[in-house]
């Protein structure tokens, strides 16, 4: 089914999308560590980690955290009160708020990489 | 000034094959013209059997919502110059289609009934009416102007998922009346509200506020009705 997209549809949408995403990174993440029980699995998974292709990911996976936050505190705003006559400039508030924080955190993981 | 529009129409009919079909139509309208006045031409001068609700035709009914470029909208409210020069109508989403643009509301309306919609006041009533100070009458005057389009509840992608779902339509009523202050079966209706299907299954998407003729905050009263369910207990669902 068609139906137009609105700011507050799309954010849901990417909500709910990053949080799938987040679920699925969980159960990596709860993987790695359950791994790294002996001083020879952890070198290799820390060389694994060394990979750019695993550098790459974790700079996506900031940008999916930091969305995922963001959009759960826009909602929470809503929810404690704040009105919802905002709606649309909070989304663009907290977009950008994103933007901002991911530069940031791009900027220094980029630099270690180096 | 007149100008040809295309009315592309999703048609559905029960007894022909294919079921569904698109067909278009190419009409004059002038700035002045509605979506509806569009339909009935096509309906008065080119096919006949083309099928909608319509009663009012000024945005007091609510029976001519449909979704009109994407959108759900009131035909009668909807003037042709603000739409591209295609225009798609179609029936509102997710509910049985019965005929051409025509959708069966009973599930609709069977939500509305599962929020208790009347007045419940044990209470022996006064001489003449039941009185209501301005300030009071303020609170729920939003919600009243709701005409039951069924515009929000089928734009809502809670309701598409989950057709269990009480939807933006009937907690808007629920909170018509829970926050009035003549009625008395608060319990009773939050009980009704707060289910698993009920209030809670509302995530703040915004896609009601988009749609709604009257332009109600309804998600504004939805989160209301979180706050006050929380404050009164009813946090189960």
């Amino acid at each position: 089914m068609r139906y137009r997209w609105s700011t507050g549809s799309l954010t849901w949408l990417i909500h709910r999308i990053t949080g799938v995403i987040l679920t699925f990174y969980l159960i990596a993440h709860i993987y790695v560590l359950s791994h790294l029980k002996d001083p020879q699995s952890y070198n290799e998974i820390m060389a694994l980690m060394k990979n750019p292709a695993v550098k790459i990911s974790e700079l996506i996976l900031l940008a999916v955290v930091l969305k995922h936050a963001f959009a759960g505190l826009r909602i929470t705003l809503f929810e404690l009160g704040v009105s919802t006559k905002y709606q649309k400039s909070i989304t663009y508030l907290m977009a950008s708020l994103v933007a901002l924080l991911w530069s940031i955190g791009a900027f220094y993981f980029i630099k270690e990489a180096l | 000034m007149e100008r040809f529009y295309t009315f592309k129409i999703k048609r559905f009919l029960p007894d022909k094959t294919p079921l569904i079909r698109w067909d278009e139509f190419r009409i004059k309208l002038n700035s002045m013209e509605r979506v509806l006045d569009g339909l009935i031409k096509i309906k008065e001068s080119i096919d006949g059997t083309l099928t909608f609700r319509k009663s009012c035709a000024h945005g007091v009914c609510g029976s001519c919502a449909m979704k009109i470029n994407g959108k759900n909208r009131l035909a009668c409210q909807t003037l042709v110059k603000d739409l591209t020069e295609l225009v798609e109508i179609e029936p509102l989403p997710s509910l049985p289609v019965i005929k051409d643009l025509v959708v069966d509301m009973t599930l609709f309306f069977e939500k509305n009934d599962r929020v208790l919609p009347y007045l419940i006041n044990d209470e022996p009533p006064p001489e003449r009416e039941r009185l209501q100070l301005p300030k009071e009458q303020e609170r729920i005057l939003e919600s009243i102007t709701c005409v039951m389009c069924g515009s929000c509840t089928t734009s809502c992608p809670i309701f598409w998922a989950d057709k269990n779902y009480l939807g933006p339509s009937a907690l808007l009523k629920a909170y018509r009346f829970l926050f009035d202050s003549r009625d008395r079966a608060t319990e009773q209706r939050l009980e009704a509200i707060t289910g698993e299907h009920g209030l809670w299954r509302c995530h703040s998407v915004f896609n009601c506020i988009e749609v709604c003729p009257k332009e109600i905050d309804i998600t504004k009263h939805i989160l209301k009705l979180k706050r006050f369910a929380v404050k009164k207990g009813f946090t189960g669902g």
